[in-house]
Formats: structure tokens, C-alpha cells, sequence
């Protein structure tokens, strides 16, 4: 059984873009949650929520990948990028071979699910994008991690609703300690802050209108945010 | 802009070139167009044109729509309009 460790971190998230502004955040005591900004949010009655700012895909990525990237994979590649870089890894040889990428998603491509319902039953339009379902699909972010990274190990995605990135590092975790591989990249990934996914929330009854506040005696609800977290496990 | 034009501009977009660069006879692999490249362009093609193109990703050379060449590709979105129309 080998010894597991965490060689690098990544995040993205409604209090900043990185691990150390997101920290910075957490101590200065800042909230990521506020006023949802999306189309249509008039027609939510839910309409706060963790949404990452200023994060654009235009200048990040070129075209061709942002017909690839749905939202969720976009924070997927910032973090990944992070833990990566942090780790000082360069996959490569063997270690390319062996070493791959467990993700966790809830929902996956939730907002190129949106944008082409709403232009194929709203606009209707005949035909969509030949690139909508390589994006939609939750296994998306995971595969292009690997690809961006040459991780050529067991690359895949789990999906336990909210507990899907914990889920996800166990099994990285297990994958390294158990000799299956020398180092997995792993964490998780949301991207379901648009009308679509409010509205599919809003049903649940479960969403604060005003604030989440966990361990008040006059909490009301949970709120929803966005992002992705990943780490690098080595053995 | 006339087909030929309309043609080159989608597919020197796609091979993230300047349409200078696409002649009537480039083939697609000459410009550096992959096949995610070529089923955009077929997507774009249809869009710009508003027709349906019989193409097969399975198969692509073996569909109705000669995609050999830029040439070709003109040709073959000359003949859906008349038919499409």
C-alpha cells in the first residue's frame, strides 16, 4: 500500500480564481454569494447564487476549444492547471501511461444543455452544433484534462450528486494507493447557474431566497454556486 | 458574396486561415482541416446555406457531397439549392 500525498491544488470559484486569492477571500471573511446575473434571471424566484466572475472564455481559449468546453470543463482546465503546475509534474513516458483522471460532476455540460433546448424548442432551430454532445457529456472535463495533460491512465467520471467529488478523490485516492497508478489528477466541477438549471432547482423547494447561512437556527435553504477543485495525488 | 466566396470564408475560418490562403483546388487535409474540423464545416455549410448535406462522419467519402476539394464542396452546395429550393 503506498503512501498518498497531495502535490498540488487548484481551484476556481465565486471567491476567486486561484487557491490563494480564494483563501485570501475565506480570511478576509468575503462572501461569493450575490446577484445572480444570467438571461432571463426575472423569470427565476430564486436569483442569488455563487457565480465565478470575470471569467471569460473569449481571449482564454480559441474557438475550436470553446466549441468543446462547456462551461464546467472550462473551470475544470483552470484548476487542473493550477494543481498541475503546482505539482511541477510533466507527464511523460511511463508516468503519462499510467497516471489518469477521476472527476466528479453532478450535472455536467448543464448549460450547453440550456443554451440548445432553448435554440432547438424556443428558436426552432433544426439543427444544432455537431459539437453539443462531446460537450454536454459529464465525462467532457475529465477528457480533456487528460488530453490537454497527455494523461493516458483510467480516466473517467463519477457522479453522486453533490458528494460526486468526494467521491471522485476516494477513488483516486484508492487508484494510488493501491499501486494502480502513480498519480492521479482529481477533484470535480459545476456549472448549473443558468435559467434551465435555477428553474430544475427551484422545483426541490430546497434554495434560500436570501442567504445561506448553515448553522443558524433561521436558516431557510441552500444556495447554489459554481467552479471546480482539483488536486494532484501522487504516491 | 457568391457561393465560391461564402465557401472560402467558412472553410479558411475553420483552418484558421486567411482566404487568400484556400484556393478551388485545396483539399481540406491541404489546409489542415481535421475531421472535427470538416464536420463543423459541414455544420457552417448548412447554416450558411440553409440546406441539409447528406454526410456521413462514419464515411465521409462515401456520401453524396464530394468534399475533395473546395471546387467540389461549390459544386455540390450549387446542386442542393436547385434541389432544396
Amino acid at each position: 500500500m503506498k503512501r498518498v500525498v497531495i502535490t498540488g491544488a487548484g481551484t476556481i470559484n465565486a471567491l476567486g480564481h486561484d487557491v490563494p486569492s480564494t483563501l485570501a477571500a475565506m480570511r478576509d471573511g468575503g462572501c461569493g454569494i450575490g446577484a445572480l446575473a444570467l438571461r432571463d434571471v426575472e423569470r427565476l424566484s430564486i436569483q442569488i447564487g455563487g457565480q465565478v466572475r470575470g471569467f471569460e472564455a473569449e481571449g482564454r481559449y480559441n474557438r475550436q476549444q470553446i466549441s468543446l468546453y462547456d462551461r464546467f470543463t472550462q473551470f475544470t482546465l483552470a484548476a487542473a492547471k493550477e494543481a498541475i503546475d503546482q505539482s511541477g509534474l510533466t507527464f511523460s513516458g511511463e508516468l503519462a501511461a499510467k497516471s489518469g483522471v477521476v472527476l466528479g460532476t453532478a450535472g455536467g455540460g448543464v448549460s450547453t444543455w440550456d443554451d440548445n433546448y432553448r435554440s432547438v424548442y424556443e428558436d426552432g432551430k433544426n439543427r444544432v452544433h455537431p459539437f453539443v454532445v462531446p460537450k454536454l457529456m459529464n465525462n467532457a472535463a475529465a477528457s480533456h484534462v487528460s488530453m490537454e495533460h497527455n494523461l493516458k491512465g483510467p480516466s473517467f467520471t463519477v457522479s453522486t450528486a453533490c458528494a460526486s467529488s468526494n467521491h471522485a478523490m476516494a477513488q483516486a485516492f484508492t487508484m494510488v494507493r493501491s499501486s494502480m497508478a502513480p498519480a492521479m489528477i482529481t477533484g470535480g466541477s459545476e456549472s448549473m447557474l443558468c435559467f434551465g438549471g435555477v428553474k430544475a432547482w427551484e422545483g426541490l423547494r430546497v434554495m434560500s431566497r436570501d442567504a445561506c447561512r448553515p448553522f443558524s437556527a433561521n436558516r431557510n435553504g441552500m444556495v447554489q454556486g459554481a467552479g471546480a477543485g482539483d488536486d494532484d495525488f501522487e504516491e | 458574396m457568391s457561393i465560391k466566396d461564402k465557401v472560402i470564408a467558412i472553410i479558411a475560418e475553420q483552418a484558421v486561415l486567411e482566404p487568400s490562403d484556400v484556393s478551388m483546388e485545396s483539399t481540406l487535409e491541404d489546409l489542415g482541416i481535421d475531421s472535427l474540423g470538416l464536420v463543423e464545416s459541414i455544420f457552417s455549410i448548412e447554416e450558411e446555406f440553409d440546406i441539409s448535406v447528406p454526410f456521413n462522419a462514419n464515411d465521409p467519402q462515401a456520401s453524396d457531397f464530394d468534399i475533395s476539394t473546395v471546387a467540389s464542396i461549390v459544386a455540390g452546395i450549387e446542386r442542393l439549392q436547385a434541389e432544396q429550393s
